[in-house]
This record gives C-alpha cells, structure tokens and sequence, in this order.
C-alpha cells in the first residue's frame, strides 16, 4: 500500500498525465498540418487564377494547326477551336490541300501531307494560288469534264516570268468534308496535276520544233515532205488532219503532222533531244521544291531507236505529270527561259535558259497563227497546240482512251501566263475526243476570264490589220 | 484544457481561413468555366460565320452566281457599236 502510495505522487500524476496528453496533442497536431497542407495543396494546384499561367498549365498541349492559304490571304483550309479543320473555299483547290485525319487533322494527302511538319507546329504557309483564278478554271474544267464525261481532268494557270502556279484546278470534284469511300475506286481525291505521269501527245510538237531550232537544223520556215502516214520500224505513222503533202514546220504545227515533225526529228541525234529533255525537267522526279510530284518515265537515251526518237518528237512513248509539261511549256512563254514551278509563297524559283528567245517567239508565233479555232477569243491573241495521245490500257494502245490536252499562252505576244488543261478518257464521241474539240475551250474559257480579270479591251483593229496582210 | 480550447480555436480559425479561400476558388472557377464556355460559343459562331460568308462571296460562288445572272466576262462582251 506504501508502495503504491509512493507511486501515486501528486506530482508524479502530473507527469502522467501531461505525457499522456502531449501524445493526444501531438496526433492532433499532427492531422491537423496534414490536413491543411493537404488543403492548401489542392487549393494551389486548382485555382482558376494559376490556369491563364500558360507556361505553368498549357505546357504539355499542342499548337492548333496552321493554316493554307491562298496568295492573297484567303483561307483555303484552317483548324478553328471547335473545327479540327474547315474549308472555307468550299471544293476550291480541294485536291491540291488534300486531307487529314478527322480526329486530329494529321496529313494523309496533298499538301495536308507534303507539308504537315510545318502545319503540326502551327506554322502557316501562303501559297502563290490566287483565289479568282482557281475558281475561273475550276468552273471551266468541272464544266467541260461534265460536258465530255472525262474520267479526270486537269487545269494548270502558271505565271510565265515567275514560275508561280496561280491555279491548279483537278477534276471531278472533291468534298473534302464528305465520308470518303473506296479511295482506290473513288479517284476525285487525287491531285492529277502533279501526280499523274501521262503521255503528252502532240503538245509536245512545239517543244520539239523549239529543239530542232535551237538545235540549229531547222527555222520555221524549214519545209518537208509529209504524206499522211509513213513506216518506221514496221509501225504505221498517221496524220489525222489532212494536209498538203509538202509543209513547212509552222504548218506541222498547225496540222500536227505526227509524219513532219518525225522526218525533221531525224535531222539531230538522239542524244541532242534527250538533253533538251534534261533541260526542260522531263528527267526531273522533284521539278518542284518542298511538294510531291509523280516521278516522269523516260526511256535511257541508249535505248532509243528509230521508233522511240519518233515517238518521243510527237509525245507518245514518255510519261510527264501535266505539271512537267506546264513548266517546259512555260520555257516557250519565258522567251526560252525555264522557270522552276513554285507553289509556295517566298520560294525563289530558279531560273535557267533552254531556247534563245528568238526561237521561243517564233515558236509562240506559230501556234497564235495556227491556233485551234475553239481556243480563239475575238480581239485578243492567244496561242497555243493541241494534243490527243492515245494511253496504254493492258500493254496496248487502246482505241477509245485518250488523254485531250491543250497549252498554251496568254496573250500569246507577250505571255502573262502559260495554261495546260488536260481531259482523260473523254467519251464524248465522233470528234469530241481531241484536244481540239474538249480541252481548247477551257482554255478559251480561262483565257477570257483572265482578260476581264487584268481589264484588257479586245484590239479589234490590231486584228483587221494582221488579216489585211495575211 | 485550456490548451486545447487554444488550439481549437486556431484550428477553427484556419478552417475559416481555408474555406474562405475555398470558397473564393469556386467562385473564380465558375466564372472561368462560363467564360470558356462562352469563348467556346463565339468561336463556333466565328467558324459558322467564316464558312457562311466565304459560302456567299467565295470566287467560285460568284462565277455561279454570276453565270446564273447571265453576266458574261468583259472580254467575251459584244465591244461593237453599231451606228445609230
């Protein structure tokens, strides 16, 4: 009882007791700064005024896409916030943009694809495109191909000085908002123009009358004997338009003598056209700087005989995107200088010379006299040569595809632009498969429309004149 | 125990302290969220708007429209005059 006396001291109770309590203290206090630096904690991390921080909260989230636009600024495909991507000029210049995945408009096509890395990081790009000029050759070409039932068509504007693709028009139309289908079967995605490698046909004939000219073994004037239809290497050459038996290399053009331009493509080596071919980038997989284009087919000069260099001379037995074909063309609208094509505002495009000036106005010179009657527009010269090559279905030239091609210049004097237009497998029938007949009037089309663009009056006297002294 | 009332009441005081700000957060939060929504709500009528009007006024929608009107371009236009 002593003992337990003693150890109940008064003092020592005291003791006890505080030790017990500094223990129910110390846990209190203990949840107490957990708990409010937990709430402290939440607090910090979500108060609405430390999410404007951007460097703080949007760190991890990605730039919206940038924007296409056209050269003078208007929208051709942008993202908004709500919108991963919009197109404001609706099925205008749809093809070349190409798309995107819907969920994050990622470039699966076109320029959507060709230049997503820049996109993605939220960079836009200006393209020289202008607005009215697409829409002036869409609408000709979307009415001609409907007129022709074409399988596909084409509509290239480029500036001759510049190199600048002010339209680049494709055909049958594309929405690129629609659900798309089959894109195997369903072709009206694809960028023809700068993808498709295609025979040229007898558009080529101006280049080759420029290479033999500035080759130096014809003029303009150079005359030959062409029948409507010669042999080379057991083949038949025929000439579709009749014609006197003895032309000059003007009226080759004129009557697109696939047997005249031949016999005066045998005045130079093999060697000597393909060269020019190099020169005017028929070789050339990437004529265009930053965006993709379908690689060109051409046979190794060692491999050319008889029939190839023929060939060759009147655009059959090589493969070029209209895009190839607009740019050599273009060499002829330059005075004979090549202008590297570009799409992107700011590129320099290079330059470099394939004919001497004289050469290229001569040519240009012979396809205002000869140009094909529905590419004429009254009042004004416009210039240009026509083509129908025929294409190769299952490792034969079929009888019913054709590709009807026209370019040209306008105006033809002093060339402000260079137009190629293209008709694949139009089914029109009788004569409204040529070039001539389907593809002419788009460039009639485009041309007028350019005219009342740059406000150009008809010179009706100019005209009467030059009829006075032919 | 008095202690203990101390140390209620400065526990007590800063869960004032805390839910004030708390409160005061929410508040912040609401009024963010009901800009956001409405900054949402103007950039959809902003995309509707821009569709609209290049819908209206695009290149190709005036060459319809146009052609529709029957104007031709100046340079298909008949630039003769006839004496009268």
């Amino acid at each position: 009882m002593a003992q337990r006396e003693t150890k109940t001291h008064p003092q020592a109770q005291v003791l006890q007791a505080s030790l017990h309590r500094s223990w129910v203290v110390f846990i209190a206090m203990s949840m107490f700064v957990v708990g409010m630096g937990y709430g402290l904690y939440t607090l910090y991390n979500n108060a609405p005024a430390l999410l404007s921080r951007a460097s703080v909260a949007y760190l991890d989230i990605p730039p919206m896409r940038g924007a296409i636009r056209a050269s003078d600024g208007t929208p051709l495909a942008l993202s908004t916030t709500d919108e991963v991507r919009v197109h404001p000029m609706g099925l205008s210049a749809s093809q070349l943009l190409g798309f995107g995945e819907r969920a994050n408009g990622s470039g699966l096509a076109g320029l959507e694809r060709d230049l997503e890395e820049t996109l993605k990081a939220g960079g836009s790009v200006r393209l020289t495109l202008d607005a009215n000029i697409q829409a002036l050759a869409e609408r000709a070409l979307w009415r001609a191909m409907e007129g022709s039932k074409s399988e596909w068509g084409v509509a290239l504007v480029m500036e001759a000085k510049t190199g600048r693709l002010l339209a680049v028009a494709n055909g049958p139309r594309f929405d690129p908002t629609a659900a798309r289908g089959d894109i195997s079967k369903d072709i009206s995605w694809r960028n023809h123009a700068f993808t498709q490698a295609i025979e040229p046909g007898s558009t080529q004939k101006s280049l080759t009358a420029a290479i033999l000219m500035e080759a130096g073994v014809v003029k303009i004037e150079s005359r030959v004997e062409a029948p409507m239809f010669r042999v080379i290497a057991g083949r038949t050459i025929n000439d579709i338009v009749r014609h006197p038996p003895n032309l000059t290399l003007a009226e080759v053009l004129k009557y697109s003598s696939n047997v005249g331009i031949t016999r005066l493509a045998e005045r130079v080596p093999n060697d000597t056209i393909y060269e020019f071919f190099r020169k005017l980038h028929f070789t050339d997989p990437k004529p265009m700087p930053a965006v993709s284009v379908g690689a060109p087919l051409v046979r190794p000069v060692k491999r050319w005989g008889p029939l190839e260099t023929a060939n060759a001379a009147f655009g059959q037995g090589f493969l070029v995107t209209p895009l190839h074909m607009l740019a050599a063309y273009n060499a002829l609208a330059n005075d004979g200088v090549y202008q590297q094509p570009v799409l992107l505002e700011g590129q320099v495009s290079k330059a470099e010379r394939v004919f001497r000036p004289e050469v290229a106005q001569s040519v240009r010179r012979a396809l205002t006299d000869g140009v094909a009657e529905r590419a004429k527009v009254p009042g004004y010269l416009v210039g240009g040569k026509t083509g129908t090559a025929q294409v190769v279905v299952n490792g034969r030239y079929s009888s019913e595809v054709f590709a009807a091609s026209f370019a040209g210049f306008i105006p033809s004097d002093k060339p402000r632009v260079t137009v190629l237009v293209t008709l694949f497998h139009p089914k029109g029938g009788g004569l409204n498969i040529h070039g001539s007949m389907v593809s002419a009037p788009v460039f009639r089309e485009v041309a007028a429309g350019l005219f009342a663009q740059w406000g150009l009056p008809p010179v009706v006297q100019k005209e009467e004149k030059k009829d006075k002294k032919q | 125990m008095k202690i203990v009332v101390r140390w209620a009441v400065v526990y007590l005081g800063l869960m004032v302290v805390l839910t004030a700000f708390g409160y005061y957060n929410q508040q912040r939060q609401w009024q963010l969220e009901g800009l956001q929504k409405r900054e949402a709500e103007l950039a959809r009528t902003a995309t509707r708007l821009t569709l609209q009007r290049y819908d209206l006024l695009s290149p190709l929608a005036l060459r319809e429209w146009a052609e529709r009107n029957g104007y031709v371009p100046m340079s298909l236009a008949n630039w003769q005059r006839t004496a009268p």
